[in-house]
């Protein structure tokens, strides 16, 4: 009979990071290893709170039916050899199936057939392997043993339930034997037995455990927006702390508590860095935008302790705000040029130098970059001078105190010192973009410093053999990346990429850093590694992988001419231009690599008006192609070969006779090749 | 029912090592070396590796010389007290456990939100690390809760489970004050009478006097004689010196006395003896 089959793996407290790993993972992960086994569920939900993973699978047969199937093997001709022996690949492919090799059929293709019988399995038997696969097949961030067990997850696992309708099944997991009682919320119902998986989720609930994430997020939402109304207020969160809040707790519940007016006076924010980070706190605004002197907090206790847990977070919040109060104080003794001049006593990383180091990186790279995108000189000084106070801040007790504060503070500090108000933004600018479709700078030498900060960012961290590899990115080099795309894209300066490596490598190199790559390997990884985001981009836009392949061919240097020439093919993928040229770039390129061209083109050597033909029409157009700023102009031009090319080919054999007629027309067959590269490598299209 | 809290700074050690000799830890004392926290007590880092079970608790007076602040300071000192209690294989009922050790000293998680909050921990100079929480009391870090995974470069087998209570913390919280210098130590004895003067003269000992030159040599000594030990086959006594080179260091960093280059040589200095004492205490070779 078809019931709910549950499973539920109880752990000490998890990782946010963990329950949204099993969120997103456990039940395909479960559906898959029902459905190897064929016990094909009807419907499976995954139910993730900060202390379990379970997994509810409706409609979960008791056993997989018997079935007869019908499996291929090898061929019927290697089945035996001359002399009309089984073969090892016939007697192999018997016996796997538990087989003689006389019981083998053929099938209509001539292929070995094996007809298996399965008989029909128990749940009871998967059981555990149900139970193995789910916790192997959940891809933890971060796994740990505990005791004296072997077993590797997340957490240590406590409890075990697995159940089908009423009926506990048996497993374990090191040493916890699948039972009937769960732990419910640690404070409000410890512990509870359940008598059926289908009462699962309203058990739990019972008690005080919200085992559904989204259900947690939208009560969270809710008493946050109904706590806000109370104090004519909105709540805020700018530091997306809800996204692990709703993994820290069971029974979420949100409090108010108090700010002593006396803190109002520190920077906006100050204030909410100290609410919401390692706090969590929420901050709350007036209807003109002014902080409010409350902050809300997510609890996971009773409400019995609603005035001692208010006040111990209340006080926490306190100590924290007199930190930053103190900060402030000693920061302004100091000023933002004497702790500029404490930056050769922090390493920025152990390979790659002190922050006075990385500084005097950003301040020569700010200038290249200033200088290639023609800034004017107001500009150019202002982003130099930011670049030179850049990471000042990193020496400040405020920094020191709240990290996520890097730039807003050095923006204050500069302010404070009285530079001028461009110099102040383009040090906070620098951090920006901090994540997809977030703000870019939106001042010049913002720009110009923000790029330089991720160039010198790249190329040490590559040069020192770091580059991310698959989901291991510890550095965020794929952020830092995207982000150069995104602030060119703003500001539409060029960027001539192997230039720009070249010379934040020279310039490790010149303080003697002790590096792996050499500068063409550096150029050789980044260059792609940059222009991958902006491919991951123009996927996201809609443009299809043969054309980011395409465009790739013409091989770039610069992130935005690229995405303009990826788009120029999308946009054109009808016209008939682009179809020509794709032709004619498709005809050349049958002329295969083995093939040696002439050195050079003999025009002695032509024997048909059509060779003539042809190099006339490259020799004008080829330049043309070359020096067109607009793609689709160039695609216009490359379309204007396919003519030519194809009277070519169709009046002589490229491949002649006489070596030297067809070195020469080899030769003219690639010139038009080369002549159409800067529209890209058309042949990658598919049409 | 529930325990009242302990009114001073001394019941509260009290309460916390009951509770543990009860659980059936050996109470071994402070260790008679510096050390930067209760971790570094051999009777951690050293019983934390191979396979004899092992339970232990006890305070430890941490030294950490560039947290020192005159004493000016409400809660940041150049020596505290941390609770330490390690536990080998970890037990089942550990979080449990923990839980009972706070009503022990009149915290009832009942009246109160605990949580654990992720928060792994990493010595880079220990060759160590482990996975586990901080745990909050009211939106508020009191324990450190930690499950070693490596120790001197060698996985942990069986599993450590270490707790570290900061001690003035909880002791300003259970006694409702805003300075640790405010706190009753004993009846009628202030922290500030126990231990103010002594922050004051080492942190004026660790920032402006100690010599660093001396620190340099000592360092050099205290490696060599690590060498000796462990050619005579005493990684214990090698421990001990691992402890005095990673002191020496700390103090020369107060001084300001080590440019970044230096630093990342010592670090390694450091780690590199820790490894092959944990390599030796276990009888194996050298890493």
């Amino acid at each position: 009979m078809s019931e709910t089959l549950l499973i539920e793996l109880g752990c000490e407290e998890l990782p946010a990071n963990a329950c949204r790993v099993a969120d997103r993972e456990a039940a395909p992960a479960i559906e898959r290893l029902l459905a190897e086994r064929r016990l094909v569920p009807t419907s499976v939900e995954a139910l993730v709170t900060p202390r379990r993973i379970a997994v509810l699978a409706e409609g979960v047969p008791a056993e997989a039916p018997a079935e007869t199937l019908v499996v291929t093997g090898p061929p019927e001709r290697a089945a035996k050899d001359e002399s009309g022996a089984w073969t090892k690949a016939a007697e192999g492919f018997a016996r796997k199936h538990g087989l003689a090799p006389e019981d083998l059929g053929v099938d209509e293709a001539g292929l070995l057939t094996a007809t298996v019988e399965r008989s029909a399995v128990p749940l009871e038997a998967c059981v555990q392997e149900l139970v193995d696969g789910l916790i192997e097949g959940l891809q933890m961030p971060k796994n740990m043993r505990w005791g004296s067990g072997t077993l590797r997850f997340a957490r240590p696992i406590r409890t075990l339930c697995v159940m089908h309708g009423e009926r506990l099944l048996d497993a374990e997991v090191q040493g916890v034997r699948s039972a009937r009682t769960l732990r419910g919320h640690r404070v409000l119902r410890p512990e509870l037995e359940l008598a059926r998986a289908d009462d699962y989720v309203t058990e739990l609930g019972g008690a005080g455990v919200a085992v559904r994430s989204a259900d947690r997020r939208e009560v969270i939402e809710a008493l946050l927006a109904s706590s806000a109304k109370a104090h004519d207020a909105t709540w805020q969160d700018p530091g997306r702390v809800l996204d692990e809040v709703v993994h820290l707790v069971e029974w979420p519940r949100v409090l108010d508590g108090q700010i002593d007016e006396r803190f109002l006076e520190l920077p906006e924010r100050v204030l909410v860095t100290a609410m919401q980070s390692h706090q969590r706190y929420l901050p709350l605004r007036g209807g003109t935008g002014t902080l409010r002197p409350v902050f809300l907090t997510v609890v996971n206790s009773h409400p019995d302790a609603d005035q001692a847990v208010r006040a111990g977070n209340e006080r926490v919040l306190a100590g924290r705000l007199d930190d930053a109060v103190f900060s402030l104080a000693k920061d302004r003794d100091r000023g933002i040029e004497a702790m500029a001049a404490e930056l050769d006593r922090i390493t920025y990383h152990q390979r790659l130098g002190t922050l006075a180091d990385r500084t005097a990186r950003l301040v020569e790279l700010t200038g290249a970059l200033a200088d290639q995108a023609g800034a004017p000189g107001d500009d150019r000084a202002h982003a130099l001078e930011a670049a030179r106070l850049a990471k000042a801040d990193l020496a400040s007790t405020m920094v020191g105190e709240f990290a996520e504060l890097q730039g807003e503070t050095g923006m204050e500090y500069a302010r404070a010192a009285g530079l001028p108000e461009p110099v102040a933004l383009a040090i906070r600018e620098q951090y920006q973009p901090d994540g997809a479709g977030r703000p870019v700078p939106e001042t010049l030498p913002g720009a110009l410093l923000a790029l330089a900060e991720r160039l010198d960012q790249l190329v040490g961290v590559f040069a020192i053999g770091e580059r991310p590899t698959g989901s291991r990115d510890p550095y965020a080099l794929r952020r830092a990346a995207a982000g150069v795309v995104d602030i060119q894209a703003r500001w539409g300066m060029p960027l001539d990429l192997p230039l720009l490596v070249a010379a934040a490598h020279a310039l490790l190199v010149g303080q003697g850093a002790d590096l792996e790559l050499d500068a063409d390997a550096a150029v050789e990884a980044i260059v792609p590694f940059v222009l991958d985001r902006v491919d991951q981009a123009l996927g996201e836009e809609g443009v299809p992988v043969d054309v980011q392949r395409a465009a790739r061919g013409a091989g770039p240097t610069d992130p935005a001419r690229h995405a303009a020439l990826a788009r120029a093919l999308h946009a054109a993928r009808d016209d008939d231009a682009l179809a020509r040229a794709h032709a004619a770039a498709v005809r050349c390129g049958r002329i295969g690599d083995g093939e040696a061209p002439a050195a050079a083109l003999a025009p002695a050597l032509f024997d048909d008006d059509a060779e003539r033909a042809l190099a006339a029409a490259l020799a004008e157009t080829a330049p043309l192609i070359a020096a067109a700023d607009d793609p689709a102009e160039a695609l216009r031009l490359a379309g204007g070969l396919a003519d030519p090319v194809d009277a070519l080919f169709d009046a002589v054999m490229v491949l002649a006779d006489d070596p030297a007629v067809r070195a020469n027309r080899v030769r003219l067959i690639r010139d038009t090749a080369a002549a159409l590269m800067p529209v890209g490598d058309l042949t990658q299209l598919q049409r | 029912m529930p325990t009242a809290a302990p009114k001073t700074f001394q019941d509260l050690i009290l309460r916390l090592q009951a509770f543990w000799a009860e659980h059936g830890c050996a109470v071994v004392q402070p260790y008679h070396t510096e050390v930067g926290a209760g971790t570094m007590n051999p009777a951690t880092l050293l019983r934390c590796l191979g396979p004899e079970p092992w339970s232990t608790a006890y305070v430890e007076p941490s030294i950490r010389p560039t947290d020192g602040r005159y004493a000016e300071n409400p809660y940041r000192l150049q020596h505290y007290y941390q609770f330490q209690v390690l536990i080998k294989p970890s037990p089942e009922t550990i979080q449990d456990d923990y839980l009972r050790s706070l009503a022990a000293i009149g915290i009832d998680a009942a009246q109160h939100d605990v949580r654990f909050v992720e928060d792994n921990w990493e010595a880079p100079t220990l060759g160590a690390w482990g996975t586990g929480w901080e745990v909050w009391l009211d939106g508020m870090e009191v324990t450190q809760f930690t499950y070693f995974q490596q120790a001197g470069g060698i996985d942990c087998d069986p599993i450590s489970v270490e707790l570290t209570y900061g001690l003035e913390r909880l002791a300003m919280y259970l006694q409702g004050v805003d300075s640790c210098w405010d706190l009753a130590w004993a009846p009628g004895v202030s922290y500030a009478d126990v231990h103010a003067r002594g922050e004051r003269e080492w942190s004026a000992y660790n920032f402006e006097v100690a010599d660093t030159d001396g620190l340099v040599r000592a360092f050099d000594h205290h490696e060599a004689e690590c060498g000796r030990c462990l050619d005579a086959g005493l990684p214990v006594p090698a421990y001990d010196q691992v402890l005095k080179c990673s002191h020496a260091f700390n103090l020369l960093d107060a001084r300001g006395a080590i440019s970044v280059t230096e630093r990342v040589a010592y670090i390694g200095r450091v780690r590199a003896l820790a490894r092959a004492v944990a390599h030796a205490y276990l009888g194996l070779e050298p890493a």
